[in-house]
């Protein structure tokens, strides 16, 4: 079963990387995407991977 | 193209969160500060209505409202099926995200005045207009639950809250008495840029007072509070593009398309359907999605757009 919530955010952080170095590439200001899928990424790999570590010890 | 002088007030009003030595204003500048830059940008709307007034107005008028409808019958299905949230939530922060948000239509006001980007001086009608048929669309959609109000109060909420109010008769002052505004426009325009900037100032704060809450609501609403906005904005420049809008016009349809209601929905749904989860709505409009589009979002869609 695939977890549609974990799809929809590897979905965004996806689009987000690709429009921003796309910008980027094109010399308009896609770093701020870039970051702002790096923070989305980051935010859904923590809050997945803490609790599971938590429940294990 | 740097941070807005502006928006670095926002920035500014976070980070003195963050360090844990917030910058307190007093309870009612807020809402101060707010009716400001309402009576602001509906009296300049006014005045541009009484120049430019045509019947090409009332088609794009009606294109924006169905635009705005739209919106949340978009975000609707993405919060219930993909996030799992329940329908009242989801039909809850589907009408944030339909609906507007005036302090980032400020910004963008402030970020194209600053380049010299014209755009159509109406704009304060659409602002308007854009704030009722989310609340109207996010309630029908949580009817589905049982959760309404009677058609009288489920009006009021839409057609009187204070926002709508406040735009709509300053906009109607603004275009009757448009030969007289010398008399108010010391005030409302020379101050304008000033009022923003400490109005971002507390609403860094704010957004910022909120981080611990997105951890808690989880990463899948994060990811929605930056993806929407930038479906809003497509969906805006290509409105913008088919009503003939300029470059400017386009930024400003965009970036409504792009924001999410913070003030006037929020009243709305805390009335019309409690069983919503108001935080989980706000933190999303004002803590993710407002910043990403004062620091990320208008400078992106000015220089997609613009150039």
């Amino acid at each position: 079963m695939i977890d549609k919530r974990l799809a929809f955010e590897l979905f965004t952080t996806l689009l987000l990387l690709t429009l921003g170095t796309a910008l980027v590439m094109q010399s308009l200001p896609g770093w701020g995407l870039i970051s702002v899928a790096l923070l989305v990424g980051g935010l859904s790999l923590v809050l997945r991977t803490v609790p599971l570590r938590v429940a294990a010890e | 193209m740097g941070l807005d002088i502006v928006a670095a007030f926002f920035v500014f009003g976070a980070i003195a969160q963050l360090l844990g030595a917030p910058i307190k204003m007093p309870k009612g500048l807020y809402q101060s500060l707010t009716i400001f830059l309402l009576i602001a940008i509906g009296l300049k709307g006014g005045i541009a209505l009484a120049e430019n007034a045509s019947g090409a107005l009332l088609w794009q008028s009606l294109a924006v409202i169905a635009f705005g409808a739209l919106l949340p019958l978009i975000a609707f299905p993405v919060l219930w099926k993909v996030g799992g949230l329940t329908r009242e939530d989801s039909a809850s922060v589907a009408a944030h995200y339909g609906s507007i948000s005036v302090g980032t239509f400020a910004v963008a006001l402030a970020v194209l005045e600053a380049n010299q980007i014209a755009f159509e001086p109406y704009f304060a009608l659409f602002v308007a207009l854009l704030e009722v048929p989310a609340i109207a669309v996010g309630l029908l959609l949580a009817r589905g639950a049982g959760a309404h109000k009677g058609l009288k109060s489920l009006c009021h909420e839409m057609f009187l809250n204070q926002g709508v109010l406040l735009l709509v008769g300053s906009l109607i002052i603004g275009w009757l008495g448009a030969a007289q505004t010398s008399k108010l426009m010391p005030f409302f325009g020379t101050l304008f840029y000033g009022v923003l900037a400490l109005f971002l100032l507390e609403m860094g704060r704010q957004a910022a007072s909120r981080v611990g809450l997105i951890l808690q609501f989880g990463s899948f609403i994060a990811s929605f509070a930056v993806l929407m906005p930038l479906v809003g904005a497509l969906l805006g420049a290509g409105l913008a593009s088919v009503l003939g809008l300029s470059a400017g016009g386009t930024v400003l349809l965009a970036t409504l398309g792009a924001s999410a209601s913070y003030i006037a929905v929020p009243a709305a749904m805390a009335n019309a359907l409690p069983e919503a989860n108001q935080s989980l709505s706000i933190t999303a409009s004002l803590s993710i999605t407002f910043p990403f589009n004062v620091l990320v979002g208008i400078p992106l869609y000015l220089a997609v757009i613009v150039q």
